[in-house]
């Protein structure tokens, strides 16, 4: 359940709605039929399959056209989607999912429950970036009738229930993706699911279209004829073609942060950054504690003194993310606490932990030197990286930017380990277990593996909790884990969290029914529909 | 044999040879660039998973040491087989000829206009050197070049789509409107309109400067005296002499141009959203989709090597002197 605060918090995140009375007023009425909705995605997608590339363009795109077996209202309670009705066994280790009847491929083929054990069996764990973590407990699925499929659970992973959603675990059709080699099926390219749209045609550089599937299983719905996703590649090119109409959403920060702000003026735009709490995003400064710099957490500690988180929200965001105020985003609604050390900006303070941690200014007035390097996520992360050396510069820190390419930066980072200090955004998801697990956990420290623990972070209670963490029933027991969890990480400061830079979307404000969910424009859009002029 | 024959022949053994080193070097060049295709979609997904990644490395081909990798690229090649998008699995070839027809129809006008336009302006511009018509037109040229066609192309968007609004914006056409023959080729044309302007006034701006330097050279040459003093008409010195001679360079560079058409025009293309085979390449450059990129610089070797041999038949046509045997 949401308190207040927090209901009160969200709210305010809808930029511009109160200026306006469009959506709420048009909420209220009856959902109008028709229409064509025109998305970008970011960037192009190379397949429509998320069940095993899980690019976040993928998963818009794909989502449209898939089913989750359940979906999630905006306070993450599971909702029924292909499963009708679902019961958790007392031990946890049976999950039952009664299946809806009647539902079809859009090849006309029945659903059935040899489809869930197929994709979960055969795909998610196998091929999904993050589904063989989550799903690591899963042993097997049966399926006793054809409506009716048991998670059989080694041990009790209570996330599972939060990852049922289309975009990321869609439901995937045995009977075509049973043969050959699954990276190369042409359903990959023309999915067939049993989503709201179905694919109509894909002109590489241009276009994907897909249409109203009209044979859905909700009556009625799609309420759209079809989506089109344009691909427009340049930044400066999606801002004009929101002002001109011609494209209707997009997420994850679609035009430049100067634009975002100039939007809030457009009258027939809005932003919100609703539908991003599934993949809650945290920017954070990480360091590679394999450098000695870095070794003594009053040197980390300072740092975290000295960065003015407000001034980055403000300036480098317009107030389009919030200060972090821990580890964990404040998102995880189920797993965060309040209760961790803090730091807040003081400069004097920062000075007297270096001068403590034997870092004292030399004759030119430097204590050391570090290379930053930013990740290339987009513009953002480099003028964060420029005021962070700002700002370290006042207490004699110098610090030298080094920009490169996505390839370039992760082998840096997770590979070749030549690196000191990074900035970075990663997904917190909405379970510890899932999201900061890689981060933290000792075991997660592996050569190669892209936002794996790169600082190189070693605490044996933080591996203790995480384990325990993996196989506990009891939310209430997890919850105070956890909680211990962000106590240690804000003393010992592996990195320092940033922003709870949740994506943002921008969307015309014709557009209705995108937010009633958890998940924004990864839902599969057989609610949303436009109204007239 | 002819001396035509035995130097087509031997154009034709050189090119074997740069297509073979362009392929080997881009190989190997791009396996210098850190990171590879599974990094870069593990960065794209936000998570990795070791075992997933090792396996689609496996599938990839990607473990296997750069000599194999580079054996098994060449064999396939030998067999005109440019293998599969390491990024989505498709064929490449069929991704090269997919995009194909928009980078010409986006390229082909803008170089022909540019080329007639620009080669009048630089004659026009020679003839009355040092007026001020000259003056204005290379005041005109200097300024095109020399603006960024990002900001062009941006500048045209705002004064024509969001200000007039009679133009659209990018894309190749409205998508998702069921329309006739003849109202899908006009609606094209009018797609075209602003990118085909932006890339024209580019290349325009090349070319009549190089005329009209080149023309001024040509002029002050002895033969074109000759030509005067034995009384021809000064159109006819104009056009017969001076006009013909001073095209070799520019048709040079128009040459050079339309060998590097299949790069396409990166900003053009991105600014317009045109999905032609810039915007192809310079993804792949970035997703280290290294068979796509390996099969666009051979295709488009192919294509730089069949150009020149094109540009240097066409020497012997404007310029008799020029001797294929190679002695000028």
């Amino acid at each position: 359940m949401m308190n207040n605060s927090r209901r009160r918090l969200m709210s305010g995140a809808v930029y511009g709605l109160a200026a306006s009375n469009l959506p709420v007023a048009q909420a209220q009425s009856a959902p109008l039929k028709g229409g064509i909705l025109k998305m970008v995605p970011l960037p192009e997608p190379n397949r429509l399959q998320s069940a095993f590339d899980t690019g976040t363009s993928v998963q818009v795109v794909a989502a449209k056209m898939h089913n989750g077996l359940l979906n999630y209202g905006p306070d993450f309670k599971p909702r029924p989607e292909l499963a009708e009705r679902w019961v958790v066994s007392e031990d946890s280790r049976n999950i039952t999912f009664h299946l809806r009847a009647g539902v079809k491929w859009h090849d006309g083929e029945p659903f059935t429950s040899a489809d869930v054990k197929f994709t979960l069996e055969e795909v998610i764990k196998k091929l999904h970036s993050r589904g063989r973590g989550v799903f690591a407990n899963l042993e097997r699925v049966d399926t006793p009738d054809p409506l009716t499929a048991i998670f059989r659970l080694s041990n009790p992973a209570p996330y599972i229930m939060s990852v049922l959603y289309a975009a990321e675990t869609p439901m995937l059709p045995r009977h075509v993706y049973v043969k050959g080699d699954l990276l190369a099926n042409p359903a990959n390219m023309a999915p067939i699911g049993t989503g709201p749209f179905r694919f109509k045609e894909w002109r590489r550089g241009s276009h994907i279209l897909l249409e109203r599937n009209p044979d859905y299983f909700e009556p009625g719905k799609p309420h759209l004829d079809g989506v089109l996703f344009r691909i427009i590649p340049d930044a400066s090119a999606r801002a004009v073609a929101f002002e001109s109409g011609e494209i209707d959403v997009s997420g994850s920060w679609p035009v430049p942060m100067p634009d975002m702000n100039r939007f809030r003026k457009v009258s027939h735009l809005a932003i919100t950054q609703e539908g991003y709490k599934a993949s809650a995003s945290m920017d954070f400064l990480e360091f590679n504690l394999r450098d000695p710099l870095f070794q003594d957490v009053r040197v980390r500690q300072a740092i975290a003194h000295a960065i003015d988180l407000e001034f980055i929200a403000d300036t480098i965001y317009y107030g389009l993310a919030k200060p972090a105020t821990g580890h964990f985003s404040e998102s995880m609604e189920a797993f965060y606490s309040a209760d961790q050390s803090r730091y807040p900006y003081d400069i004097k303070r920062a000075e007297r932990l270096l001068d403590e941690a034997g870092r004292k200014r030399g004759a030119d007035g430097i204590r050391f030197s570090f290379t930053i390097d930013p990740a290339p996520f987009g513009e953002r992360f480099v003028q964060t990286a420029e005021y962070v050396a700002q700002a370290l510069s006042r207490v004699g820190i110098r610090v030298q930017l080094r920009q490169q390419d996505l390839g370039s930066w992760l082998r840096r980072i997770y590979t070749t380990r030549e690196c000191q200090v990074w900035n970075y955004g990663v997904f917190s998801t909405t379970d510890p277990n899932i999201g900061p697990q890689r981060q933290y956990w000792s075991k997660s420290i592996q050569d190669g593996v892209p936002f794996s623990n790169g600082s190189g972070y070693r605490n044996q209670r933080i591996d203790q909790i995480f384990e325990a963490g993996q196989i506990e029933a009891s939310q209430e027991k997890r919850k105070a884990m956890f909680a211990e969890m962000q106590k240690i990480l804000s003393r010992d400061l592996p990195n320092i969290p940033l922003m709870m830079s949740q994506g943002a979307t921008v969307y015309n404000r014709k557009v209705n029914g995108m937010l009633d969910g958890l998940v924004g424009i990864f839902d599969t859009f057989a609610d949303v529909w436009l109204s007239r002029p | 044999m002819t001396s035509r024959s035995r130097y087509l022949l031997r154009r034709l053994w050189q090119s074997l040879v740069t297509i073979a080193l362009v392929v080997a070097v881009n190989f190997a060049l791009l396996h210098l660039a850190p990171g590879d295709v599974v990094d870069v979609l593990a960065g794209e997904a936000g998570s990795a998973d070791p075992e997933a990644q090792a396996a689609l490395r496996a599938s990839l081909g990607l473990d296997k040491p750069i000599w194999t990798q580079f054996a098994i690229y060449v064999g396939k090649l030998l067999s005109f087989d440019m293998g599969v998008s390491l990024q989505s699995q498709q064929s490449v070839a069929e991704l090269i000829f997919d995009r194909l027809p928009a980078t010409l129809l986006l390229m082909l006008p803008s170089l022909a206009i540019a080329f007639l336009v620009g080669v009048g302006l630089g004659t026009w511009s020679a003839m009355r050197v040092n007026s001020f018509v000259d003056a204005l037109i290379s005041v005109l040229a200097l300024t095109a070049y020399a603006m960024p066609l990002f900001w062009l192309g941006l500048m045209l968007i705002v004064l024509f789509t969001l200000q007039l609004g009679i133009l659209p914006g990018g894309g190749m056409g409205t998508i998702g409107v069921e329309m006739s023959m003849f109202e899908a080729a006009l609606d094209l044309l009018r797609h075209m309109v602003l990118p085909v302007l932006t890339l024209s006034l580019f290349y325009m701006a090349v070319y009549t400067r190089l005329m009209r330097a080149s023309m001024l050279e040509v002029a002050s040459m002895s033969f074109v005296r000759t030509a005067r003093a034995k009384g021809l008409g000064e159109g006819r010195v104009i056009w017969r002499h001076i006009v013909r001679n001073a095209l070799l360079p520019v048709v040079t560079m128009l040459g050079l141009h339309i060998g590097a058409i299949l790069g396409g025009a990166v900003v053009v293309e991105a600014v317009f959203t045109w999905p032609g085979l810039g915007s192809l390449a310079f993804e792949a450059v970035f997703r280290r989709d290294n068979t796509v990129l390996l099969g666009l610089l051979f295709f488009c070797s192919l294509v730089v090597v069949i150009v020149n041999l094109a540009v240097d038949l066409l020497y012997t046509r404007l310029d008799p002197r020029v001797d294929l045997g190679g002695n000028r």
